[in-house]
């Protein structure tokens, strides 16, 4: 201890010494204390009598213990008869009292009687209450909750008076239930132990008979003692209970058992009574299979005593509903409490882990519970569906009452239709957004769809309704994952309505959501689009390039019904000069999922009222460089979509190329033609341009325009093509140079290092088919380098490396210096790797594309068995890869191409063989694909 | 014993890093010492009507929708801070159930600027009365308990307020201080005065 403090400083300090060690139950001697320091001696011996006698009587208080002191009450525990009745034996006791089964001396009932321990209940106030509310739950009838009788007083002792049930408790229902093979009746397993006596009175009740809490294992042995007489057996002899050995039957027992206590709470509710405390242990079930809700009227009042009294920790909050944490506790969040037993006896778990109870209150707070469909998978999705909707956090979300979601569970049990619906894409939706934008599942995406719509359905209304203009709109400003929660799926005929109620009428707002919606939609398509595999970036945009992916059917079906409601409320807005940005988006998105999932003819028509309403806008604003690139990207990907569409030949190909034509010249005029962001547009305008002219030439020169698009794989030439003329190289060359120039202002712009990438390889690709091998190399090289570097500053973005693997895929390979077998094995490398970390249609290509590269090679080499070898192999990763449409299309087309070159380097006596082989290993693959048979093309002619 | 607290610095870092998981981690370490500041805060009155969970409960959900402002001004001691957000939870709750009464009968300690919950020398009292075993155990301490009522009566706030603080919230020195927006020096010399105050009131009364 310093000595040169002073002395109230040094007393302090002494006090605190001998403050710590009381507390710690030392018993330090103040003489000691005064022996040490004589010079204050007498200072010492006044404060610490006062602070011994302070935390001397705080410690008498506190040194009890907090589940009783059952050694004071033995007297109570030896009872045979607490007032009228006479006890037959107790059935277990806990922190709060102790439960006794017991008849009534003259009713010959027999009755379950819990007696408070005499501290319990010590204010007259508090007494008060206890008969209040036994006298409140003495109310209720009804087969499922278990009667109370009444309150009596004996010996200083409160007693409540309760119906005996036999049973167990569905929390030891869950508890045998996770452990489906019975363990021998010890230890752990004593909790759900039956005993059976052999007298008159033959099943008496488990243990947990009235308890909530407190009766643990050790209590629950002493029970059994106390009956040595009786016989054990495992499980209660339900009819229900040997049912499940049946998954399903246990499903229907789940929902029948949900269906009797929720119509239990809501007659309880009916009556004006809370239970307070709904949860697995408070639910009994008997020996007839019925469930009883225990405890009523009595849980509220002995929690509060007890944590009144003792201050110890109470059961676990894991049955709390949230807004119970914030003080509000009605019978919606008994309805909650109830699902959440539900999800526990459905899935045998808790919906929320225990823990400490700041743990728990965070859980209950913030976390969702696993989905109950996803826990248990063989569970049907009704029942999963209805316990979620219980369990929702926002109560808005769930059953209005206990007997809407009794109404549920009895039509799930009666295969009949329920009510509730999965909000889950909603509540995907906003998780998703919270927690990683980057990461979307269709599913998801399509949930979002429908909140950008019930934006729009909202802003719709608003806007063109005067009459809701005094409409008295939720004033809540709920943050957006908030409103897309609110929104359910189920908008089409009542979108309007809760788009008025759930949405503030501000356009702010509106276009906000609008925006948000939107980012997150290109932020997919460009995950997906991953440069696209079907070509390189012809049309410049990246948010379609290229997304030739197989969509399963369901998700097409969804996405299409998105666009349903999408196109009606674009159309309801396109009046509306305000919301025409809005409007115009709408159909541009309705447009991009129709050409997702294939359907071209409806994405151009989309398109079309999309570039109208984009153009309308730039003539408001001829100055905005937004409106222009709006007009022009919008422009470019329906240029896709028409050329896709186009299987025709002649004048309807010349359609891409003049809307690509009349995006050039509207960048040309525009004011802001130097803006970088109008220059980049220009740039991938200038590529599209160059794209859709050799798709042009194409379809004119040969007969299949479908194989134009394959030029990304480009053998040897042997006399240059005419299909490349020289304007569209030019405006590659144009191109290359803008991003030359952009790069040169912000080297560090990762757009403007793909687009030169990207216009480096596309040039490369133009140069190879004019002969200029050399420089096509140096191109191809420039970039990719420049993929590489990218992908190496960036390697958690797999886009940068794919593209890069796709340049090398783009050099001749008969050019020893232009890539390498071992260059060619690294593409197969890193396709694979690819493939694992997210299997995609692009990838599942570049593997493919990247064995007939090797055949190639090893043709250029004249090896051509080792490239039939390649090409069994691409064609095994094909019929293994379900690629679908367009996808499907080109892998078709590049293998018949392989097919082809194979047979032209084989010696006139081996092309019959090959082709038989041909035609019984891969026809079986290609089907009518194939029966076209390998046809000659821009990319791959030879 | 539950585990030490970390630094105050330490403390910040954790918040500020992880926000509501650090916040509900350090929560739990002093849960315990927030629910005696509760137990003891808590208006005798209310023993059967508010629960004292409830109130720890609330405590922290009130503290994680203000971590933030907390973190913006971290001038006081975490464990201060809680205690403050408890005990405004607290004057919540006492002006919902007793409304404008309050004002009379429940006198407010204040102590420059800083407004604590009831007559600190009612509640204590009442807080030992709460605390004992059984109605027996009450008998044989009330003389006691009535002595300290009365001898809590008959100081100043200050010396009562110091002495609930350091002994029925079991606060340090230096948090006490914070608490009573004096410096440590000046609260540790309080204290012992208390002590000291109420040693002679004690010997005046005669019934320890």
């Amino acid at each position: 201890m310093a000595k040169k403090i002073n002395k109230h400083e040094l007393l302090d300090e002494i006090v605190a010494d001998y403050t710590r060690r009381t507390r710690d139950g030392k018993a330090p001697e103040i003489a000691a204390y005064k022996r040490k320091y004589p010079a204050i001696a007498n200072d010492i011996e006044d404060v610490l009598s006062s602070v011994a006698m302070i935390e001397g009587l705080k410690e008498e208080s506190e040194t009890r213990e907090p589940s009783g002191n059952p050694a004071a009450h033995a007297e109570l525990f030896n009872k045979k008869q607490i007032g009228e009745y006479v006890v037959i034996r107790e059935v277990g006791r806990g922190g709060m009292g102790v439960v006794f089964e017991a008849v009534h001396q003259s009713l010959g009932r027999r009755v379950a009687l819990k007696v408070m321990l005499e501290r319990e209940l010590e204010s007259e106030k508090q007494i008060a209450r206890f008969r209040r509310e036994a006298q409140a739950a003495a109310k209720l009838h009804h087969t499922n909750i278990v009667s109370v009788f009444g309150v009596g007083e004996f010996e200083g002792y409160h007693y409540y008076v309760m119906e005996y049930v036999d049973g167990v408790s569905l929390k030891s229902a869950v508890e045998s239930l996770t452990n489906v093979e019975v363990a021998p009746a010890d230890g752990k397993t004593e909790q759900h132990v039956q005993t059976i006596r052999n007298d008159q009175v033959s099943t008496v009740g488990n243990s947990e008979l009235v308890f909530a809490d407190g009766i643990e294992g050790e209590d629950s042995s002493e029970v059994s003692d106390a009956n040595e007489e009786s016989q054990q057996i495992l499980v209660p002899k339900t009819g229900d209970w040997n049912l499940f050995t049946n998954a399903a039957d246990r499903y229907r027992w789940v929902g029948k058992i949900g269906a009797q206590v929720a119509d239990a709470l809501g007659y309880s509710h009916e009556m004006g009574m809370l239970h307070r405390d709904i949860k697995p242990a408070n639910l009994m079930l008997d020996d007839k299979g019925q469930v009883w809700i225990t405890d009523f009227g009595l849980v509220k009042i002995a929690d509060e005593e007890q944590l009144t009294q003792t201050g110890a920790v109470m059961g676990t909050p894991q049955y709390l509903a949230p807004e119970s944490l914030k003080g509000n506790y009605d019978q919606q969040s008994e309805t909650y409490c109830l699902g959440l037993s539900l999800y526990e006896l459905a899935t045998l778990q808790p919906a929320f882990a225990p823990g400490s109870h700041a743990e728990v209150f965070s859980r209950i707070m913030h976390e969702t519970p696993g989905s109950p469909g996803k826990i248990d998978p063989a569970m049907p999705k009704d029942l999963a569906t209805i316990i979620e909707k219980a369990i929702s956090k926002d109560s808005k979300d769930r059953y209005e009452n206990a007997f809407a979601l009794r109404d549920d569970l009895r039509a799930f049990v009666e295969d009949r239709p329920i009510s509730a619906r999965r909000p889950s894409f909603m509540e995907q939706a906003s998780r998703w957004a919270r927690k990683n934008p980057l990461i979307a599942s269709l599913a998801a995406l399509s949930s979002l769809l429908v909140c950008a719509t019930a934006v729009i359905a909202s802003s719709a209304w608003v806007m063109t309704n005067q009459a809701y203009k005094d409409l008295q709109i939720e004033t809540d400003r709920a943050i957006a994952n908030e409103q897309l929660a609110l929104m359910s799926e189920a908008l089409a005929e009542e979108s309007e309505r809760q788009a008025i109620a759930n949405f503030e009428r501000s356009e702010t707002n509106v276009n906000l959501m609008v925006e948000t919606f939107d980012s997150l939609f290109v932020e997919y398509l460009r995950k997906d689009s991953a440069g696209g595999a079907e070509k390189f970036d012809f049309d410049g945009f990246n948010e379609l390039a290229g997304i030739e992916i197989s969509i399963d059917e369901g998700d097409a079906g969804y996405l299409k019904k998105m666009a349903d409601f999408y196109e009606r409320f674009a159309d309801q807005n396109s009046d509306n000069e305000n919301l025409l940005v809005n409007a115009a988006k709408g159909w541009r998105r309705v447009a991009n999922i129709n050409f997702l999932i294939g359907d071209d003819k409806a994405a151009i028509t989309s398109y079309e009222k999309a570039v109208a309403g984009y153009m309308e806008l730039l003539e408001q604003n001829p100055d905005s460089a937004e409106a222009l690139i709006n007009l022009v990207s919008t422009r470019s990907e329906m240029s896709n979509a028409v050329r896709r569409d186009s299987v025709g030949y002649g004048m309807a190909l010349m359609k891409p190329a003049s809307l690509i034509n009349e995006n050039l010249k509207e960048i040309e005029k525009h004011t802001h033609r130097d803006d970088p962001q109008v220059r980049f547009a220009l740039a991938e305008t200038l590529m599209a341009l160059a794209s859709s002219e050799v798709y042009k030439l194409a379809a004119e020169s040969v007969v299949d325009p479908d194989r134009t698009g394959d030029n990304r794989r480009m053998p040897p030439k042997r006399s240059p093509t005419r299909l490349y003329d020289k304007h569209a190289k030019q405006s590659v060359e144009r191109a290359v140079k803008i991003a030359d120039e952009l790069i040169e202002l912000d080297p560090n712009n990762i757009d403007y290092r793909l687009l030169l990438g990207k216009s480096h390889s596309s040039l490369g690709a133009f140069e190879l088919n004019f002969g200029e091998k050399e420089l096509a190399v140096k191109s191809l090289g420039k970039a990719f380098k420049l993929f590489e570097s990218l992908s190496k500053q960036h390697p958690g973005n797999p886009n940068y490396q794919y593209q890069a693997a796709l340049t090398l895929m783009l050099m001749p390979t008969n050019n020893t210096d232009s890539i390498s077998e071992s260059q060619i094995v690294e593409v197969q490398q890193t396709a694979s790797s690819l493939m694992e970390k997210s299997p995609r249609a692009e990838y599942v290509q570049l593997q493919i594309v990247s064995r007939l590269k090797l055949a190639d090679f090893h043709l250029d080499k004249a090896k051509p068995q080792k490239a039939i070898v390649e090409l069994k192999e691409a064609a095994k990763l094909y019929s293994n890869s379900g690629l679908k449409g367009a996808a499907e299309k080109s892998m078709v087309r590049a293998i018949g191409q392989t097919v082809g070159n194979i047979r032209q380097a084989l010696p006139m006596t081996q092309r019959r063989e090959f082709m038989t082989f041909v035609e019984q290993q891969l026809r079986s693959h290609f089907k009518r694909h194939f029966q076209r048979g390998p046809r000659r093309g821009p990319g791959r002619g030879n | 014993m539950t585990q030490e607290l970390p630094d105050q610095p330490e403390i910040i870092e954790q918040l500020q890093r992880d926000r509501e998981e650090a916040l509900a981690e350090l929560y739990l370490l002093v849960r315990e010492r927030l629910r005696r500041v509760i137990d003891f805060r808590l208006d005798y009155r209310l023993g059967g009507r508010v629960s004292h969970s409830d109130v720890l409960q609330e405590t922290y959900v009130r503290a994680a929708q203000r971590i933030d402002s907390y973190l913006q001004k971290p001038d006081m001691p975490f464990f201060v801070w809680l205690r403050l957000e408890a005990n405004q939870r607290l004057q919540e709750i006492h002006r919902f159930h007793f409304g404008a009464e309050k004002r009379d009968v429940r006198r407010e300690v204040k102590l420059k600027g800083n407004q604590e919950q009831g007559n600190t020398s009612v509640q204590l009292a009442a807080h030992l009365v709460a605390q004992m075993t059984s109605p027996s155990g009450v008998f044989h301490k009330a003389q006691q308990v009535e002595a300290l009522e009365k001898t809590l009566s008959e100081m100043n706030d200050t010396d009562r307020e110091v002495i609930a603080l350091r002994h029925f919230e079991e606060l340090s020195n230096i948090e006490a201080a914070k608490v009573l927006g004096i410096a440590p020096e000046a609260a540790s010399k309080r204290y012992i005065r208390a002590l000291k105050r109420l040693k002679e009131i004690m010997q005046q009364h005669a019934a320890f």
